[in-house]
This record gives structure tokens, C-alpha cells and sequence, in this order.
């Protein structure tokens, strides 16, 4: 389909971005495409209005960085999901992002999908959710002012995700002693969006888990610690009961209703999780 | 003007802007192999290679490859030789209809440039991103494997 005209502008900086976004009126910011574009082509088809002007961030190279300096690990906004599966400095300092990244959609989506299409998106399942907040992590926007605006993930999402300003890089302290694990229940067979996901983040000593973090995104609402499991896991030994210990006392009916098929996918993979997490700090 | 340097050639386009590539291989440059068909990146068909990776023309702006060395299903053969994999898709069977074929054969010079000795499932990740409606899934991955050796010269 052909899309409606627009004006197309390219800037090479963040600056020259930001400065173009306060000054454009009717704009679009464009990372990856892979939703703005499919976005476009269904305004058309529904006789919707699309934009006047679109601001490609692609040709600003800078934002398409991944590295660690003195324990921190900075994600360019147009890092791509391939960018983050190829990082060596992931790899290295935080294989959690790279497990999430080889997840997400297709080979062609993940070589065109970037880390702030999907933070930014505004799509409730989107998957760096889970592990950014579990990660702790920052988001550094640019205003239209040009000023810098730090917001934590976590607050990020409770706000729905909502932004007028460009998402510049993401940043968070390079994890150590803890263990992660990530999980996605997806729609159908793979490939395919997840219907909800779990990221968990704890460190296990002397028998029992501590900095809990439980970042849970179950696809109808943006990503949320949920405290209560959080809480629940914190009181729990670790040893091969752990996961079966969990779902003793968890009341789900907030994600899903009781007798639902997904409350006992989520429990099933609440458990599993758990359990994977034990495994790997054996 | 705008430069696009596809199959090693180079292209000066006038470009409003708005133009996906694929519009612009299959409507101005009349390079047809590329096929459009779901028009919202589910099936692979528009499959085109952007400095060695496989992408979705048709949900790329043309403008946003400028620079950029694209590979079309045109570019990958030399003169009359088939390239291959194109070679081991007609060896084995792996086209019936021939719709899916360009891209699913760009996503496999994709695979195999970076991972020569790929494993089936290596090969089935790598093609995720594809649909044949004909269903001639077990007859792509042959040719795959075949097209592999041939290029290791086994
Ligand atoms: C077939 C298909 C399958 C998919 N499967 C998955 C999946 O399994 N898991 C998953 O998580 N996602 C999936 N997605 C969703 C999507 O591809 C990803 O979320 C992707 O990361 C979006 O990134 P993008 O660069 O393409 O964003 P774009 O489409 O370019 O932009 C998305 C939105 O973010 C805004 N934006 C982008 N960058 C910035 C920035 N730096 N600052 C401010 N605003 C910005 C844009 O204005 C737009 O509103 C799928 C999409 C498709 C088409």
C-alpha cells in the first residue's frame, strides 16, 4: 500500500532531532518502522488522518550504541534487537537482554526492531518491560528544550508509557551477584506476541532469596513489581519445593480470574521460574 | 536526489519521501522479484538484504536506506549462473508456486554469509520471519542444507 504523503526529515543529531520535534507541528518519530509504518498503512486504510512530518532518528548513529564504562551499561535508543544479541559487552555483562531480544518477533523484525521503538511503543506486552524494570534501569530523554530528563523504568511504565519527548538511551548498573530469568507465555506457537511475561530477578544466600525484584507484564496493563509475590518469595527457602511453596499461598486472581486457563499458565510459569532461578545458582 | 545503491548499482531517485522500498524496487526500478503480499510485515515475501540482513521492504522507507547496500533476488546471481541457493531451491523442490521463494532465498544467503554450518535449527529461527502457503517447508529446509555444503564446496 502506498502510505499518504508526509514530509520525510532525517536530523544527524539528537539535538537537531529535538529541535525539528518542538518546532514541526503534526510529527512522528520513526526508530525501527516496525510499528510506525504498519500504524500508517492502517490510518489509511481506516480514512484516518497520518502525519504531516516524520523525524527518522536512523541516520544518528550515536544512538545506536551498547556499552559498559565503569560498571554501567548505556542501550542507544536504535540499538536493535540484533544489536543486542550481537553485543559482546551484553553478553558479557548482561545475558538477560540478549535472551529477552532472540524472543521477540522474527529474524527481519529483529534486525529492524529497536530497544526504544518497543520501550516507547506504547503497547502494553511489549517485552524489554519485565527486565528493564527488573533491572532497575533509567531512561534518558531528550525534551524538546533540549534538556536531558532521567525517568526510572518502573515509573516509566506506571505512567503507561506515555512520552512527548526522544528516548535517547537507556541505562542501568551492570548486575552482579544476583540471578535473573526471563519468561514469555506467547499467543499461539512461536513466533508470537506474549500474552504475559515475567522477568525475576534475586541472589540466593544462605538458603534463602533476597533482592527480590518481580517484574510481571501481563499484556493488559505495562509492566508492574508485583510486591505481594515479591514479598512471597523473600519468605520462602530455597530448595526444590520453592516453586510448588509459591503457589501455596498466591492469590492471581488479579491477573486472570480463578478457573481461568491463564491463571494456571501464569502459576505454571510463576513455578518455573522460580525453579529455573534456583537451578542456576547451584 | 536521492542515492540507492541496490545490487551494486547506483540509483539517483527523485523521492518524495513517503515511499516504502519496496514500492520503489517493484513501481519505479520495475524490480519485481520482490513480492508484496500481507503489506504488514507477517509473511516475508518483500524480504530484501540491507548491508548483508534481512528486513521487510515493505515496511521500509526508501529514504532511510540511502547509502545502504541492498541485495534484491535480481542482485544475487551472476549473468546466467543461479547463485546456489537459488540452484539448490530448483535442485530440491523447494519452490511449488514461487511467491515466497525470493525472500525466503535472501534470508537464507543471509543465514548462511554469517553462519556457514548452520543446524535445522538454526535454519528454522532464521526463517521464522517467512510463510509459504504452499506449506513446502521440509523441501526449503533440504535445499538449505544442500545449498550449505555446495557452498562449503563438501
Ligand atoms: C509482526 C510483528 C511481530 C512483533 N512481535 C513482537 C514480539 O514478539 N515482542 C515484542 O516485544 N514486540 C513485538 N513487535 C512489536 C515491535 O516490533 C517492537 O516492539 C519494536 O521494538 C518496536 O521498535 P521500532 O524501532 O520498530 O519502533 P517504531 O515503529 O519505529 O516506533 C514505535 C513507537 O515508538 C516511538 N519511538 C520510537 N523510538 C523513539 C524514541 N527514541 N523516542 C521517542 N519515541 C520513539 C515512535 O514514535 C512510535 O510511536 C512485533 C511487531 C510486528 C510488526
Amino acid at each position: 500500500m502506498l502510505l499518504n504523503p508526509f514530509t520525510y526529515h532525517a536530523p544527524s543529531s539528537v539535538k537537531q532531532a529535538a529541535k525539528l520535534y518542538a518546532t514541526l507541528a503534526d510529527v512522528k518519530i520513526l526508530a525501527g518502522g516496525t510499528i510506525v509504518l504498519n500504524t500508517l498503512k492502517k490510518l489509511k486504510q481506516n480514512g484516518a488522518k497520518t502525519p504531516e512530518n516524520i523525524i527518522s532518528l536512523k541516520k544518528i548513529k550515536a544512538l545506536q550504541t551498547i556499552c559498559t564504562q565503569k560498571s554501567i551499561i548505556t542501550i542507544g535508543s536504535m540499538a536493535t534487537c540484533r544489536d543486542i544479541i550481537h553485543s559482546k559487552e551484553l553478553k558479557k555483562d548482561c545475558p538477560l537482554l540478549i535472551a529477552v531480544a532472540q524472543n521477540i518477533a522474527t529474524t527481519q523484525i529483529r534486525n529492524m526492531a529497536t530497544i526504544g521503538g518497543n520501550i516507547t511503543g506504547r503497547f502494553t506486552w511489549t517485552e524489554f518491560q519485565t527486565p528493564l524494570v527488573a533491572l532497575d534501569a533509567k531512561l534518558h530523554f531528550v525534551t524538546k528544550t533540549g534538556k536531558e530528563k532521567i525517568i526510572n523504568a518502573e515509573s516509566f511504565f506506571k505512567q503507561n508509557a506515555k512520552t512527548s519527548d526522544i528516548l535517547e538511551k537507556i541505562t542501568f548498573k551492570a548486575p552482579q551477584d544476583v540471578c535473573f530469568v526471563y519468561k514469555r507465555i506467547p499467543k499461539r506457537a512461536e513466533p508470537d506476541i506474549p500474552i504475559f511475561s515475567i522477568c525475576l530477578r534475586a541472589s540466593v544466600k544462605k538458603g534463602t532469596f533476597q533482592n527480590v525484584c518481580v517484574a510481571i507484564n501481563n499484556a493488559k496493563s505495562f509492566a508492574r513489581k508485583d510486591t505481594k509475590i515479591e514479598k512471597t518469595i523473600a519468605k520462602l527457602k530455597t530448595n526444590d519445593k520453592a516453586g510448588t511453596n509459591l503457589l501455596k499461598t498466591l492469590d492471581l486472581s488479579r491477573y486472570a480470574k480463578d478457573g481461568d486457563y491463564k491463571q494456571a499458565v501464569i502459576s505454571s510459569t510463576l513455578k518455573n521460574t522460580l525453579n529455573e532461578l534456583i537451578a542456576q545458582t547451584k | 536526489m536521492t542515492k540507492l545503491k541496490i545490487n551494486n548499482r547506483i540509483y539517483d531517485l527523485a523521492l518524495k519521501g513517503h515511499e516504502t522500498l519496496l514500492e520503489v524496487l517493484r513501481d519505479i526500478l520495475g524490480l519485481t522479484g520482490t513480492k508484496t503480499a500481507c503489506d504488514e510485515a507477517e509473511c516475508g515475501a518483500c524480504t530484501v538484504l540491507i548491508n548483508g540482513k534481512a528486513i521487510l521492504s515493505c515496511i521500509t522507507l526508501a529514504m532511510d536506506v540511502e547509502n545502504d547496500d541492498i541485495t534484491t533476488i535480481e542482485g544475487i546471481s551472476s549473468g546466467d549462473d543461479l547463485h546456489p541457493i537459488q540452484q539448490a531451491f530448483l535442485d530440491k523442490g523447494a519452490v511449488q508456486c514461487g511467491f515466497c521463494a525470493p525472500g525466503f532465498i535472501l534470508s537464507t544467503k543471509a543465514l548462511l554469509d554469517e553462519n556457514p554450518r548452520p543446524d535445522l535449527d538454526e535454519i528454522k529461527k532464521s526463517l521464522d520471519g517467512h510463510l509459504c502457503r504452499c506449506g513446502g517447508y521440509l523441501k526449503i529446509f533440504d535445499a538449505i542444507e544442500d545449498a550449505a555444503k555446495k557452498l562449503r564446496n563438501e
